[in-house]
């Protein structure tokens, strides 16, 4: 006789349970089988055919699947049978836990289900933990290292009630002083400067800041000690510097004995006395501080910035505060603003019209903040719609599955299971289907954020220097957008399902049951339309923005040519030596090989900022409240137009006469000129700077109108002075380079010209005028691709699902074709009435889309440039292209049906 | 001809309709499923054993070893007052089902 006790055990091994459990169950089977064999034996089988009955007890039907129902429900004792509708045992905990197990068993049967609406959530979940992750860095997460971030605010001056910006080293004084909201004001000002240790030179960000601010922010010293209020006395006292702690990493390999060490900035010694702890990076979030100096070194930094510290006219000063315990930004707002109010009546000539505005938070200023909030917006919006895309296409597989499962839903049912039951089972399935998603999702978001991480305006000197690394609060959303993806798609497939119509569902899958489930199948199709449309659309309007940024004409020529600024200002030249310097700099780098032309400008095209005055004729006497012409203003040397591609339509360009001395004397643009002479002929003219101003220049010629600060500016009155007669300490080298020749290897070249000149001079934002034209519109650019690329990603995701449920109404009809063809119907018709039933779906879905996405564009206004929000070449566009899809969908499907043999229809039930 | 399906869906209310009037052991319900079905509803060990352990962790049935003078222990399974709720409410579903199958399908259940 067989050993049926070890039969059994070997049988329940595959099933790893606890020992205890194992053994008695392995005697209970043991008793099973023997009394099996005995009774087979008795009824008069031979003995090898009652093994072979016996040991069939052992490979039933599916016996690994009830291997595992066995281990699960020996594992958990008190998880209930799930494949019943149980209504009571267990805990509702417990029965989620059944739920869940078993709705991963489903999945697990049938993997290529399963990996298809995985990976179309992750595809969805992804994009959101991508622009999560980038709003959570720039909006979210508190600085770095910073104490109680929720306290600190920032102060901006207004004038006239407008602006946001910095005040006057005596402004703050009072302010600091006088706050008792506050519990301490500090002031910061970025000065870049010239780092030179032993041999190695570098330009770094210094800011100088005021004795208080380590104690203001709270931030934790790494090493040695952190700037205190002493160290902020006598200018030019105390020549002491922290360093970052990512800065002390990289130049300093870390070393702890760099505390004592002596540096030079600007060629100025610096003792090091600290280093901050962590990841404490300065006060603003899209720039990296290296080294913190206190406000009192400003003149050894900054010697044109010397008087700075006691003048109130000069506003410079950036300034933020924490609230005193207890306080509000309200209150706060109250108190500087009425300081200010004091000031402005002691100051009557300085402080005029110069108000205050208190807001919290810390990193960007208020204005960036809300335009960085807007866009954001904007991207969650759209990657909410690709999310809400993957969620339709998983909820139409679903009630494929669905379909296929009514007949096991209607047995649940009529063994009892309540329709809640069968909900919650259906819906822990989808949370297992989420869960899968999800995680795929959070590994796809944080990969992928990696290259967007890469578009313009992240890059290194992009402006937004992030550190979007997923944190808990990533994970969190991640989740969030899990659960919530997992109940919109599961939700309604599974009250559908659950609807179980007990006679209908048990004949067997009589056809036409499930009328209701294709009507649902139908509004997801014309749903999935809609949003694609509108996701489209959007993703349309920002390609052609793209491209019209493209289009701008700057109004000079870029290619070819080279920039770098030089700033003899740091070495602490004056105007003389400056002027000498840089015609020097001028002639020798001409001279290279390879080199057309060099010149020299002040202001830097399209580098954001500007220098403005304002103009006025000069033959008529300024009216008391004249504003004049608003005006930009460029100092350059003569060959600049020639160097950047600026043609003088009228007079001539500045030449060798145009000296210090000589009569003072400026180039135009168009828009200047037709301002200050509408219909005149301005050359020979001359204006003056300011209404009472003595400074009367006399035009001597006329360029056209360019692009200034940036790309996208509206036209903008401008004048030129020549270098000669303003010299300033720093300047743009502009390097115009031969035909087919890249300028960017002309960079060793210029630089060992300037360190011929002066060993100790940097030369900083060296790159192409290309280059800096195409950085210009980085942010717009790195808006336009997200939003394009999730677009295409919405548009990919939406072709499936269409396909699909097109696919899917279609071939519910195969039956009813097949009969018409046996009745000697013409194939072409019924594919023409495929095609057009199809067809009307698509309609609606895209009439729906456009009355959503035409008002919706009107939110993208202020991120769009030269395409209005209800462009027709995109509207065209994209219904084009949904309507091919929606086609292809269609078509494909109903060919199939009308080739099938009627024979073959007809007996598909 | 019983399907799968129908079966999977079956057993649990028949094995409880079995323990009803007296706790019975595993093999005991196996032969009384197989003879008083006349041979349709066959179960395999290797699947009655789990469902009377899904059963009972619902809390429907109650296995207990129980030790008999010369006969070695056996396990008996028990319905408790939860399963004899959730029999009934079975019984009734089936019933309703079969009616509503009677009324469509002209088929008439004895």
């Amino acid at each position: 006789m067989p050993d049926w006790s070890a039969e059994a055990t070997r049988w329940l091994a595959g099933a790893r349970l606890a020992p205890a459990d194992e053994a008695d169950i392995a005697e209970e089977l043991a008793q099973h089988l023997e009394e099996r064999y005995q009774g087979l034996l008795s009824g008069g089988v031979t003995e090898s055919e009652a093994i072979r009955l016996t040991m069939a007890e052992l490979d039933g039907e599916r016996a690994g699947g009830l291997m595992r129902d066995l281990a699960a429900a020996r594992r958990h004792p008190h998880s209930p049978p799930v494949p019943l509708g149980a209504t009571s045992g267990g805990g509702r905990l417990g029965r989620l836990w059944g739920d869940l197990r078993f709705g991963a068993r489903l999945l697990r049967r049938t993997p290529g289900f399963t990996i298809v609406a995985a990976l179309t959530l992750a595809l969805g979940i992804g994009a959101n933990t991508t622009i999560f992750s980038i709003i959570n860095a720039l909006l979210l997460r508190p600085l770095d290292g910073v104490a109680r971030p929720g306290e600190l605010v920032q102060v901006g001056r207004t004038q006239a009630g407008q602006g946001f910006d910095t005040f006057s080293w005596p402004d703050y004084l009072d302010f600091r002083d006088g706050a008792r909201t506050l519990s301490g004001v500090a002031g910061r000002f970025i000065a870049p400067a010239h780092l030179s240790t032993g041999g190695a030179s570098e330009r770094v960000r210094v800011d100088l800041v005021s004795g208080n601010y380590f104690q203001v922010l709270g931030i934790p010293t790494g090493h040695g000690r952190l700037l205190l209020p002493d160290d902020d006395g006598a200018p030019g006292a105390h020549p002491v510097a922290v360093l970052s702690d990512a800065l002390w990493r990289r130049r300093f390999g870390s070393d702890p004995g760099v505390i004592g060490a002596t540096v030079r900035l600007n060629g100025h010694p610096f003792t090091i006395i600290g280093v901050t702890a962590g990841r404490f990076h300065g006060t603003d979030t899209g720039g990296l501080t290296d080294l913190f100096v206190p406000m009192a070194m400003l003149g050894t930094l900054r010697p044109e910035a010397a008087t700075f510290l006691t003048r109130r006219e000069a506003v410079w000063l950036t300034i933020f505060g924490r609230l005193a315990p207890g306080a509000t930004v309200a209150q706060a707002q109250a108190e500087i603003g009425a300081i200010a109010r004091h000031l402005q009546q002691q100051f009557p000539e300085t402080n005029a019209e110069r108000g205050v505005t208190v807001a919290g938070g810390l990193g960007f200023e208020p204005g960036t903040r809300g335009e960085i909030r807007t866009f954001s917006g904007i991207l969650l919006g759209v990657v909410g719609l690709v999310l809400l895309i993957a969620c339709a296409n998983v909820a139409n597989l679903l009630l494929a599955r669905g379909a296929a499962r009514a007949r096991e839903m209607a047995v649940r049912a009529s063994l009892g299971a309540s329709r809640g039951r069968l909900v919650s089972q259906l819906l822990a399935e989808g949370l297992v289907l989420a869960a899968l998603g999800g995680a795929g999702g959070f590994v796809l978001g944080v990969w992928s954020l990696r290259l967007v991480l890469r578009l313009p305006v992240f890059a290194t000197g992009g402006g937004l220097t992030i550190d979007a690394g997923p944190d808990p609060l990533v994970l969190a959303f991640t989740a969030g957008a899990m659960l919530l993806s997992g109940v919109l798609f599961a939700l309604p497939p599974a009250f559908r399902a659950s609807r179980v119509d007990l006679v209908t569902a048990l004949k067997l899958g009589a056809p036409g049951a499930g009328g209701g489930r294709s009507r649902l199948r139908g509004a997801l199709v014309v749903a999935q339309l809609a949003l694609s449309l509108v996701l489209l659309v959007a993703s349309g309007l920002y390609v052609r923005t793209l491209a019209a940024l493209y289009r701008v004409e700057p109004g000079f020529d870029p290619e070819r040519v080279l920039v770098a600024t030089v700033d003899v200002g740091l070495q602490g030249y004056d105007d003389a030596r400056a002027r000498t310097f840089f015609d020097e700099l001028e002639r020798r780098v001409a001279a290279l090989p390879g080199v057309e032309r060099a010149s020299l400008g002040y202001m830097l095209p399209l580098g954001g900022g500007g220098w403005d005055t304002r103009a006025f004729p000069a033959e008529r006497a300024a009216a008391p409240d004249d504003p004049g012409i608003k005006s930009d203003v460029n100092v350059v040397s003569p060959d600049y137009f020639a160097t950047v591609g600026m043609p003088v339509v009228r007079g001539r360009g500045f030449d060798g006469t145009d000296r210090a001395g000589a009569p003072l004397v400026a180039v135009v643009n168009e828009a200047l000129a037709g301002k200050l002479w509408p219909g005149a002929d301005p050359v020979g003219r001359r204006f003056r700077l300011g209404a009472q101003g003595t400074e009367v220049l006399e035009v001597v010629g006329v360029v056209r109108t360019a692009r200034y600060r940036s790309l996208l500016e509206a036209p903008r009155s401008f004048f030129y002075r020549p270098f000669a007669q303003l010299p300033q300490s720093d300047m743009t080298l502009h390097v115009r380079v031969g035909e087919s020749v890249d300028p960017g290897t002309f960079v060793p070249a210029v630089r060992r010209v300037v360190a011929d000149l002066d060993g100790d001079l940097p030369l900083d934002r060296v790159q192409t005028l290309a280059g800096r034209l195409d950085r210009s519109v980085g942010s717009q650019r790195t808006a336009a691709t997200l939003v394009a690329l999730y677009g295409l990603l919405a548009l990919a995701l939406a072709a499936v699902g269409l396909y699909g449920s097109m696919a899917y109404l279609v071939s519910r009809r195969t039956r009813e074709i097949g009969v018409r063809m046996a009745l000697g119907a013409e194939a072409s018709r019924i594919r023409r009435q495929v095609l057009g039933a199809a067809l009307r779906i698509a309609a609606l879905g895209g009439v729906i889309g456009l009355a959503v996405a035409v008002p919706a564009g009107r939110l993208l206004r202020s991120q769009l440039f030269g395409v209005t929000p209800a462009d027709p070449v995109t509207l065209v566009a994209v219904v084009i292209v949904l309507g091919a899809v929606s086609l292809a969908a269609a078509y494909v499907p109903a060919r199939r049906a009308t080739r099938v043999d009627p024979v073959v229809a007809l007996q598909s039930e | 001809m019983f399907t799968r399906e129908l079966k999977k869906g079956t057993t649990p209310m028949l094995i409880l309709s079995l323990l009803e009037p007296r706790p019975r052991h595993g093999y005991e319900l196996s032969k009384m499923l197989e003879r008083r079905s006349q041979g349709v509803v066959r179960v395999h060990a290797a699947s009655l054993y789990p469902l009377l352990y899904r059963l009972e962790a619902g809390g429907w049935i109650e296995g207990r070893w129980v030790e008999k003078a010369g006969e070695r222990r056996r396990r008996f399974y028990r319905l408790t007052a939860e399963g004899k709720r959730e029999l009934e409410k079975q019984r009734r579903g089936w019933a309703e089902f079969a009616r509503a199958i009677g009324r469509v399908a002209g088929v008439s259940h004895a």
